[in-house]
């Protein structure tokens, strides 16, 4: 069996939707597991789920674990928050080396998109001492000893055999799950999750969360994105005529 | 189920019901594959148990989980479908067949891999539904059965029919409810009815031609299939009409959105009363329906009957949902009446609610009966 960690963030749904409120699943995250979710229908893999977040990732963990997760390690302490990329790293690859020191994959979504730094997947690859595949587009299959990715670089696109054990950084995002069936939605919302503090997980302090970190926010501001319509009506020439008014406006 | 639980299903129903079941070409064409892909959203089992493949959800959660297929699927038509094969059939089963009909049909029902439809309706008897002229003769192996159905929705894609056929010996109007499986010797389906609305769910004529039908499938007892009947409607003015308060949401925030963007004499037409009082009898007409509701489901699930109240539910419902949508067309004026626009469809497929199910005629002289007779309101 392939054993597959998959990184997990939760970010704002408001900056998918305007309406939307809550913690949604990092779209590239997502993207990766839909994509597992379709290969365990055909091959013999275990997906492991890490995340780092509060009670507010709840939400998002059971749709993790409805649409593929076998497992996920929840790494929920007040002490992991406002951490930066170094603090994150720290606590991601304390936890996959202490759980899932076997894993033959791990695989990210490239940035979140709340911090959009994109920093994590190569600092992870490198804590871990495990190669590390960026600009991952798509991945093709997972074999006994490698999988085989496709990865698109600036313009060009390269078909890539890489052996186990790796890190891969995924530049694909999806907003839906068509994987996601709500009988597996309610299965795992009975799901006893492994809540991980920084006590057990035995983690220094001084490397994790605030305190862990070398780069501090010192302000963000939420854009909000309004849905306006104008209704365009009459003859052609009327509604091209509407049209060139609002442009010019 | 927490409130959170039920949003988060609700959510998820909602997402689906948007990416997968408002594909244009099939509004008015039923589609197999989105048939395939509502079965394995596992929606179709929301209220059996897991044992056959459901999600074991309460009335009350399912109610809420469709209004919003409602409101989020605008193939009215598709809901229909999929309320036809749930409530009518599959529930049927579910609640009043033996443990041999439960074990032999639900879990490809609550699966998808078997569609489901109920036979009432006859040429010569519709709101007259007694007097149905389909028999069933006992045999020594089971029964046979002839006779016709008209008007069954869901027919010509169905595998499993609900049929009411005449039992009772001599003047004994006695009938009995059967499970009659597509396969069974004699049974003819008939061509998809072209009608008015709700074209995505196929309609025709059952024929029943000494078709053979094993003892062990008639659902509860044998001449008891008046009872299953006034079950069936039970669930079927209650959860037909459930998604037309979605829908009606669904019609009513194009309105507003509409309303204050379309100006006329120089104001959006939303400053005129005309048009306001409107919306402001869609929004009565949504939370009037939902409260006659909630104490519907409140009965539902304590194992109560609510025949009264889903007849009231039903009758109100439907002329809600009617009003709305021809409101909503006088509201968007000439672009309400063209194609391009979908109100027209919305209130073409409304317009059937205020006959199947029993007739709103129908629903009155029950309700009237009901309340003359004394009986504790």
């Amino acid at each position: 069996m392939i054993k597959i960690v998959v990184c997990l963030k939760m970010v704002p749904g408001k900056l998918i939707d305007a309406e939307r409120s809550g913690l949604i699943i990092n779209p590239y995250d997502l993207f990766v597991l839909e994509k597992l979710a379709e290969f365990k229908k055909t091959t013999d893999i275990s997906v492991i789920g890490i995340c780092m977040g509060g009670e507010s990732a709840r939400e998002g963990l059971v749709r993790s674990k409805a649409l593929v997760c076998d497992d996920i390690y929840w790494l929920n302490d007040i002490k992991f928050a406002q951490a930066d990329t170094i603090a994150t790293t720290k606590t991601l690859s304390a936890a996959i080396k202490k759980y899932i020191p076997d894993a033959d994959a791990v695989i990210c979504g490239g940035h979140a998109i709340d911090g959009e730094t994109g920093q994590v997947p190569a600092e992870l690859s490198e804590k871990l001492g495990i190669t590390y595949f960026s600009s991952v587009a798509d991945i093709e299959s997972f074999g006994h000893d490698s999988a085989v990715i496709v990865k698109k670089d600036e313009g060009s696109e390269m078909t890539v055999r890489c052996r186990y054990p790796f890190l891969l950084s995924v530049d694909s995002f999806l907003t839906y799950a068509s994987n996601l069936n709500i009988i597996a939605l309610k299965r795992a919302q009975k799901w006893e999750y492994k809540i991980i503090s920084s006590e057990e997980l035995g983690i220094a302090q001084t490397d994790c969360g605030a305190a862990g970190s070398k780069t501090k926010v010192i302000n963000s501001v939420n854009i909000i994105y309004k849905k306006e319509s104008i209704e365009v009506g009459g003859s052609i020439k009327e509604k091209a005529d509407h049209v060139k008014k609002l442009l010019q406006q | 189920m927490s409130t959170n639980e039920e949003m988060q299903l609700i959510e998820a129903v909602r997402e689906f019901a948007e990416n997968n079941l408002n594909d244009p070409e099939y509004l008015e064409k039923f589609s197999p594959e989105m048939w395939e892909k509502i079965a394995d959203f596992g929606l179709l089992g929301i209220t059996v148990d897991e044992k056959y493949g459901g999600l074991g959800e309460s009335y009350r959660t399912a109610a809420a989980v469709f209004e919003n297929l409602g409101y989020s699927c605008k193939n009215n038509g598709f809901v229909f479908v999929v309320n036809n094969h749930i409530w009518v059939s599959q529930n049927l089963i579910y609640l009043y067949g033996s443990e041999q009909l439960k074990d032999k049909y639900l879990c490809d029902m609550t699966a998808g891999k078997r569609i489901g439809a109920i036979c009432i309706t006859e040429a010569e008897s519709g709101s007259d539904a007694l007097s149905m002229v389909t028999r069933a003769e006992k045999t020594d192996d089971g029964y046979i059965l002839n006779g016709s159905k008209a008007f069954i929705s869901n027919g010509p894609i169905a595998d499993i029919f609900i049929v009411f056929a005449r039992t009772g010996e001599g003047n004994n109007k006695s009938f009995t409810a059967f499970v009659v499986e597509k396969e069974f010797p004699g049974v003819k389906i008939g061509a998809d009815i072209e009608k008015m609305g709700l074209g995505s769910c196929p309609t025709s004529e059952i024929v029943f031609d000494n078709c053979m039908i094993p003892k062990e499938n008639v659902l509860g007892r044998y001449n008891f299939g008046s009872l299953i009947m006034t079950m069936a409607l039970e669930w079927e003015r209650c959860f037909e009409f459930v998604p037309h308060i979605g829908a009606m949401r669904r019609v009513m925030e194009r309105c507003i959105e509409h309303v204050r963007s379309r100006q006329q004499f120089g104001r959006p037409i939303g400053d005129y009363q005309a048009v306001s009082h409107k919306i402001a009898d869609m929004k009565v007409g949504i939370e009037m329906s939902r409260a006659m509701l909630d104490r519907i489901v409140d009965l539902k699930d304590n194992m109560k009957t609510a025949f009264i109240d889903t007849s009231i539910f039903k009758l109100y419902v439907s002329e809600a949902y009617i009003k709305t949508c021809r409101d909503a067309m006088q509201i968007f004026g000439g672009y309400g009446y063209t194609k391009e626009y979908d109100i027209e469809r919305e209130l073409r497929d409304a317009l059937a609610c205020s006959i199947y199910s029993g007739t709103n005629e129908m629903q009155k002289n029950t309700i009237y009966n009901f309340t003359t007779n004394g009986e504790s309101l």
